[in-house]
């Protein structure tokens, strides 16, 4: 027995150094991208939550006199209307600040109720396959062919336009982009050896889905959740453009855009400002989205 | 040893895969045994149906859809009527496994702390966090990882393949099962790395009184490990017995084959290299 014990096991001279971990904040740190897209999703959320306290004007305020009034840089434009105003005589920076709130939140609330959802679902069908998968990725595809405007059109006869309803039609047209991307990775992950290995460890499988397949999903359905908030402030946009969503005078971007959209010659920024928000806020997300990907996935050489 | 029964017997083990054709035979009426704290060699061809033995013995047919026969009785209990939580219970705490390459093994998101730990959260879990770090810790170092406090939270990536393999075993040998099935454990690793490999999962098995079977093409690596042998080909087992007989006098044609396709392998050297055990 003595001997055995003794014997040298792990003479690994030769093994390479572990490179070294960085933590999350210092790797943000270094990352002009992630930095700059945080930068801009912050400016967003700063302004969706203190919206009451930079507005200088309610946003349903309606003065004559502002009714087309120039932006503060162009000709006959005072500081008093910092984007100038709009064909009611509102001021379009208020505005514009207001709307961030009803974005941000349609944005988040959509896309963690179909990025849970459409992941469950995506996940349990890749994994079990048989007749689960039957079942979830039919409902996709009848989901699929069914257009989206038209449901949201039957989400809005049945229930009412408005925020809840708006919430309701967006998520349920976007599990599907979740579903069917877990769904693909996890029917790549659940054939791979680690999967087997914990089988043979005992590990039961919902746990297996939970530890081993999810957390490998997870850029994947993280660049979606980002190319999707993008999508939702868009759509939110369009529905309350069409006056599917959130109603007047409630200021969105889409129902700025919406009305603005008669009167791009008397006054551009009230299609220009709200234009310009949409797209800080998708870049801003777009280029975090990127950065949170190359972290969470240890196979990339951190930057 | 006083294995009166052995530790596990297979009898006429059939594993059949479905396909669009029906079912294919892998595994046709295979039959062996091994007592406890034995080492037991596979050795076949690819295709031979050596690894489905192995994965039948684990479970991992299931996925497959494959269909088991006849019988497979590990401590007295025969586990193809064990229902299937039963049959998880005892894998990874009775009977664990090492597969051939470390880095598919291992989770590419998971710190291999976790990873080990994971065995003793889903086994023991009465273990707390700090118990479960600990004894993650004492398996590394057992199992020859260096600096084994900043390893454990390392990710595999940052690994080489010999240490994923030494993780890959900490993980299996954690519980001290009574069976360790390895399936081709060193092929994926350079000379060197393997000897140092195979030493060491001979070294945990001695000291733990955990029986091992070894699937495996190699030859050397069979002849130098185990006590018996079981020679597969087309799922049917042509050839069985002490490594001794089998090897060095092989009955079978397709044994003496095998032999003779390896490379630079003379009856010279089989003489002086008889196993040191």
């Amino acid at each position: 027995m003595t001997d055995i014990a003794t014997i040298p096991i792990g003479t690994q001279g030769t093994e390479p150094a572990a490179k070294q971990e960085r933590s999350f904040l210092s790797s943000l740190g270094r990352s002009a991208k992630g930095l700059t897209g945080l930068f801009l999703i912050m400016l967003v959320v700063a302004c969706a939550l203190f919206a009451r306290q930079i507005v200088p004007y309610d946003h349903a305020q309606q003065v004559i006199e502002w009714r087309y009034a120039p932006t503060a840089w162009q000709a006959g434009g005072s500081t008093r209307n910092l984007l100038g105003g709009d064909n009611m005589g509102r001021d379009i920076f208020s505005r514009t600040i207001m709307g961030a709130q009803i974005s941000v939140q349609v944005a988040l609330i959509v896309v963690s109720i179909a990025l849970v959802i459409g992941s469950v679902l995506g996940a349990l069908a890749g994994y079990f396959g048989g007749w689960i998968d039957t079942l979830i990725m039919r409902a996709v595809d009848f989901q699929l062919a069914f257009p989206f405007l038209l449901l949201a059109l039957i989400f809005m006869a049945v229930l009412g336009p408005g925020f809840a309803t708006l919430v309701m039609a967006l998520s349920f047209a976007l599990w599907i982009n979740f579903a069917r991307i877990v769904r693909s990775e996890t029917m790549r992950i659940r054939k791979l050896d680690y999967v087997d290995a914990a089988i043979t460890m005992g590990v039961s499988q919902l746990r297996i889905i939970a530890t081993h397949v999810l957390p490998n999903v997870l850029p994947a359905v993280l660049v979606m959740a980002t190319l999707d908030i993008a999508l939702v402030i868009i759509s939110e946009a369009s529905l309350s453009f069409l006056g599917l969503g959130v109603q007047p005078p409630t200021a969105s971007w889409g129902v700025m855009i919406a009305e603005g959209r008669d009167f791009l010659y008397d006054q551009p920024w009230i299609v220009i400002a709200p234009g310009i928000a949409v797209l800080i806020s998708s870049v801003g997300i777009n280029l975090f989205g990127d950065f949170l990907r190359d972290y969470f996935d240890p196979r990339l050489e951190r930057m | 040893m006083v294995a009166a029964s052995p530790l596990l017997s297979v009898g006429n083990l059939t594993v059949d895969y479905p396909s669009r054709t029906g079912l294919i035979r892998a595994v046709d009426g295979v039959s062996f045994s091994i007592s406890a704290g034995s080492v037991l060699g596979v050795v076949g061809e690819s295709g031979s149906g050596k690894s489905s033995v192995g994965f039948a013995l684990m479970g991992l047919t299931d996925a497959s859809k494959a269909v088991l026969g006849g019988t497979i009785t590990f401590e007295g209990r025969d586990m193809l009527t064990l229902s299937r939580s039963a049959w998880r219970q005892l894998r990874g705490d009775r009977i664990a496994m090492v597969f051939q390459d470390a880095m598919a093994t291992l989770n590419p998101v998971m710190r291999i702390g976790d990873q080990i730990g994971e065995v003793f959260r889903w086994h023991r879990p009465e273990m707390s966090r700090r118990a479960i770090r600990a004894a993650c810790l004492e398996l590394l170092e057992r199992v020859g990882i260096k600096d084994a406090g900043r390893r454990i939270d390392s990710y595999p990536h940052q690994l080489s393949g010999g240490m994923r393999q030494r993780v890959v075993i900490a993980a299996a040998i954690a519980l001290k099962p009574s069976l360790l099935i390895a399936d081709e454990p060193t092929t994926a690793l350079d000379v060197t790395v393997q000897a140092q490999i195979l030493e060491l999962m001979q070294t945990l098995c001695r000291e733990q009184g955990t029986a091992l079977i070894l699937v495996s093409h190699d030859l050397d690596v069979v002849s130098d490990v185990c006590r018996d042998v079981v020679v597969m080909k087309d799922g049917v087992v042509v050839e069985a017995g002490p490594v001794d007989d089998v090897l060095m006098n092989p009955q079978h044609a397709y044994t003496q084959i095998l032999l003779k396709a390896r490379p630079g392998f003379g009856s010279g050297h089989m003489n002086t290299g008889a196993p040191h055990g």
